[in-house]
């Protein structure tokens, strides 16, 4: 499991170096962003959760054990946790904030192209914000946690071939939205 | 729901998702926007502004102190969250729930059994 995904190997002797952290976090900086990102609408909440997630790994890193899950098993398990925390302090009282996000501009791209990307990336987040919790989990692990199928239903709870029906359903419902919104897909970055 | 179509799907998202670039040619026009959709998702997730990263980790690093990292607390929760404790994490690995202590399975002696008795590596 999770043998696609790009895995550090953690010299225990290290786990309280700031060195280490760095690679880590520039390792997983991405998907764990990208996974919060997905998951929650509030973008100060996706910043605020994002260091906390790795604050929880940095301080609870002599924790981890190689031979019980692969190291991103265990990072997006303690993100899976704080995100439901963040929900259940919520009272699962979510709102979508629609704000505009530097942070999804494609980079790269002359900058009339790069509007264009930016907007239709902004018009794929608000799509995201129609589906359920459950939906926009499975999405966010299959994307950025690096999951199989198998893996999702295991930690969903879920049996795989329901993972892979709520997928295709969910990605077929975000085609439709955006379709129905007038928007041509392959205007995207 | 057409199985093939969306076998055919899952497939082709995995290969994406997971680096291939060219998955060849899709014959059906709905798949293929999908596909399309996937491909503007992971791209846009893939850029994601330096500034945004260097400023979260300049905050993380803030919050952290200079020394003694490892015997910082692990601020607690209410007995309601579902925020992890130092002993839990020790347990956390993709969702396995805690065995009971000294709980071991017969077979292979792993100590994450979970609750309803069942081994997660070997199954039995």
């Amino acid at each position: 499991m999770f043998s696609q995904t790009e895995e550090i190997s953690l010299d225990p002797w290290a786990n309280g170096n700031e060195a280490t952290f760095a690679e880590i976090y520039n390792l997983y900086f991405t998907r764990v962003y990208n996974y919060v990102r997905y998951r929650v609408d509030d973008m100060h909440a996706v910043d605020d959760l994002t260091s906390e997630i790795f604050e929880k790994l940095f301080t609870g890193l002599k924790y981890y054990q190689p031979e019980k899950a692969p190291f991103s098993a265990w990072l997006f398990s303690i993100a899976r946790h704080r995100i439901t925390d963040y929900y259940r302090r919520r009272g699962r009282h979510s709102f979508a904030s629609l704000e505009v996000s530097a942070d999804l501009v494609c980079s790269g791209l002359a900058p009339d192209q790069s509007l264009i990307a930016a907007e239709m990336q902004q018009h794929i987040h608000k799509a995201l914000t129609s589906l359920g919790e459950r939906e926009r989990e499975i999405i966010a692990l299959k994307f950025w946690g690096g999951f199989t199928n198998r893996d999702i239903a295991r930690v969903t709870g879920i049996s795989e071939s329901n993972t892979g029906v709520i997928l295709y359903r969910s990605m077929r419902r975000l085609r439709q939205i955006l379709e129905s919104q007038g928007i041509n897909i392959n205007d995207g970055c | 729901m057409d199985v093939s179509k969306r076998d055919k799907f899952i497939a082709n998202l995995d290969q994406i998702i997971f680096g291939t670039v060219d998955i060849g040619p899709i014959e059906d026009q709905e798949i293929a926007s999908m596909l399309q959709m996937v491909r503007m998702m992971v791209a846009a997730g893939s850029n994601i502004n330096s500034q945004t990263k260097e400023a979260l980790w300049k905050r993380i690093m803030d919050q952290m102190p200079r020394q003694g990292v490892h015997s910082l607390p692990i601020r607690m929760q209410s007995s309601q969250s579902d925020e992890l404790d130092d002993e839990d994490l020790e347990y956390v690995a993709a969702g396995m729930p805690r065995s009971l202590p000294g709980e071991a399975c017969p077979v292979c002696g792993s100590t994450n059994m979970s609750s309803k008795g069942k081994c997660p590596f070997c199954k039995s």
